[in-house]
């Protein structure tokens, strides 16, 4: 590639990641608005579709988050509450360490875990359905693959992430709080009370909304990616691979944006 | 077949059951089609991580037409139904991978039946099957048209099995061969093995011995 090559290609590259963008925005409301509009809740195996959804994403997710978010706790917070003890005033460092492990560390570290565990698990199991024709199998009886594939694993993801990234928080927080009380000094113990305390509510309305399209980004590539499986069994790992790197992408990116507007 | 079935747009003219047009841009009219007009493609497209009963109930549960324990009798009455013509088990807690294609084969056209549609099509309607077997599904064929009062549409490419089938079923409304640049309907069996188009004798050379 040549030096007047690059201003071309790095244009074509903004343009299909725009295009992608505004396809999967475009999906992804589709199939919630069809959702919410036939009322696809009181649909019973829709229902089902959701639940078994969210016990897969969720509370199949919550050993591992729990386990991560203990090891953050020991590794990480801990030595935050150590170090900014003797930085600053004791509330001052209940609130900072309490901004940044519920609305940087907890949203990012589940975001992960569920891109790199259903993300993936979502695009192999619909892309399998679409290679072995059990969509058209489905449509043909009159199933509305919205309705009871897409939709449930979009929304499974949105509240999961939410929940697990409020587990992932408390556990980080208190544990962290535990471990610098027993690994270096009782007196971080006094802080167990301001820590909560301190969790800037008025940010809480920002936690949601970035946890919600974190969930919305990741179930929603993964179903996108798998739908455009075709009948090649290559195409398979193809998508899995794009689901998981563009959600990567994605969350990193929302994740700057709103870093930049909270502050 | 997906055409007549009102699943693809014909390129012209319209596809029409008992006066009623099939092809219907609203949500709620497709699936009342689809529960009307079952169609059944090969035995592969069976939920994978479904058993055997969910895959069976769920149209009735999506439809909201049972509830799980009207839907789970329904299901073990047509898998008994369908089992005893063929006379073989399918086993219906298990995984459709844990079966073999007959058995594939018949929980498909037990989960197309289910809904009680007035039409049914079924693609490869004989294909994987043994000479005994071709036998039986001939037999549960016309179960379904004459039992369960269901019009059905069969393709298939084996000439033999046709022949066969049209002399157990009295009412054969009309035989259609897809020519490549043409459809040929015929009035009868005589009729069609009879036919001297060029595209057609090929095809009895082909496909007459199975």
């Amino acid at each position: 590639m040549t030096i007047t090559q690059i201003p071309g290609a790095t244009g074509r590259f903004l343009l299909s990641a725009l295009d992608y963008w505004l396809d999967l925005f475009a999906f992804v409301l589709t199939a919630l608005r069809d959702w919410f509009k036939v009322g696809a809740l009181k649909n019973r195996a829709n229902r089902q579709s959701l639940v078994t959804q969210i016990i897969f994403t969720g509370i199949g997710a919550l050993p591992i988050v729990g386990l991560l978010a203990i090891i953050t706790a020991v590794g990480f917070t801990s030595q935050m509450f150590v170090l900014s003890n003797e930085l600053g005033k004791e509330i001052d460092v209940a609130a900072r360490i309490s901004y940044f492990v519920f609305y940087e560390l907890a949203p990012l570290m589940t975001a992960l875990v569920i891109i790199s565990r259903s993300g993936s698990a979502i695009t192999v199991d619909i892309g399998n359905m679409k290679l072995r024709r059990e969509i058209d199998g489905l449509v043909l009886l009159g199933i509305d693959i919205d309705d009871y594939i897409v939709a449930p694993r979009i929304i499974a993801g949105t509240v999961c992430q939410i929940v697990l990234s409020i587990y992932f928080a408390v556990i980080a927080l208190y544990g962290g709080l535990i471990a610098a009380g027993v690994l270096f000094s009782t007196s971080h113990f006094l802080l167990i009370d301001d820590v909560f305390k301190a969790v800037p509510l008025n940010l809480a309305g920002w936690f949601l909304l970035k946890n919600a399209l974190f969930g919305m980004i990741i179930a929603g590539s993964a179903c996108f990616q798998a739908l455009q499986v075709n009948n090649d069994a290559t195409a398979l790992p193809q998508q899995t691979q794009k689901a998981i790197v563009r959600a990567l992408a994605q969350v990193f990116l929302l994740n700057i944006f709103f870093m930049v507007i909270a502050n | 077949m997906l055409t007549l079935a009102g699943v693809d747009l014909p390129i012209k003219g319209r596809v029409l059951l008992d006066g009623e047009d099939l092809q219907k841009p609203d949500e709620k009219d497709w699936q009342k089609t689809r529960t009307d007009v079952a169609f059944v493609m090969s035995s592969q497209t069976l939920v994978s991580h479904l058993t055997i009963a969910q895959n069976l109930m769920l149209p009735l549960t999506y439809h909201g037409v049972a509830d799980p324990q009207q839907a789970e009798q329904s299901a073990l009455e047509m898998m008994a139904w369908i089992t005893h013509i063929l006379r073989f088990e399918t086993p219906l807690n298990c995984l459709p991978a844990q079966l073999n294609e007959r058995q594939r084969k018949a929980v498909s056209l037990g989960r197309a039946l289910i809904l009680q549609p007035r039409v049914l099509f079924v693609d490869h309607a004989f294909s994987n099957l043994d000479a005994t077997m071709r036998g039986r599904f001939i037999e549960l064929y016309v179960s379904i048209a004459q039992k369960r009062n269901v019009a059905l549409v069969l393709a298939s490419k084996e000439l033999k099995v046709l022949e066969q089938l049209q002399t157990q079923c009295q009412r054969i409304e009309q035989f259609i061969f897809l020519a490549k640049n043409d459809i040929l309907c015929f009035n009868d069996w005589q009729s069609l093995i009879d036919s001297e188009i060029a595209e057609l004798q090929a095809f009895k050379a082909l496909h007459a011995v199975v």
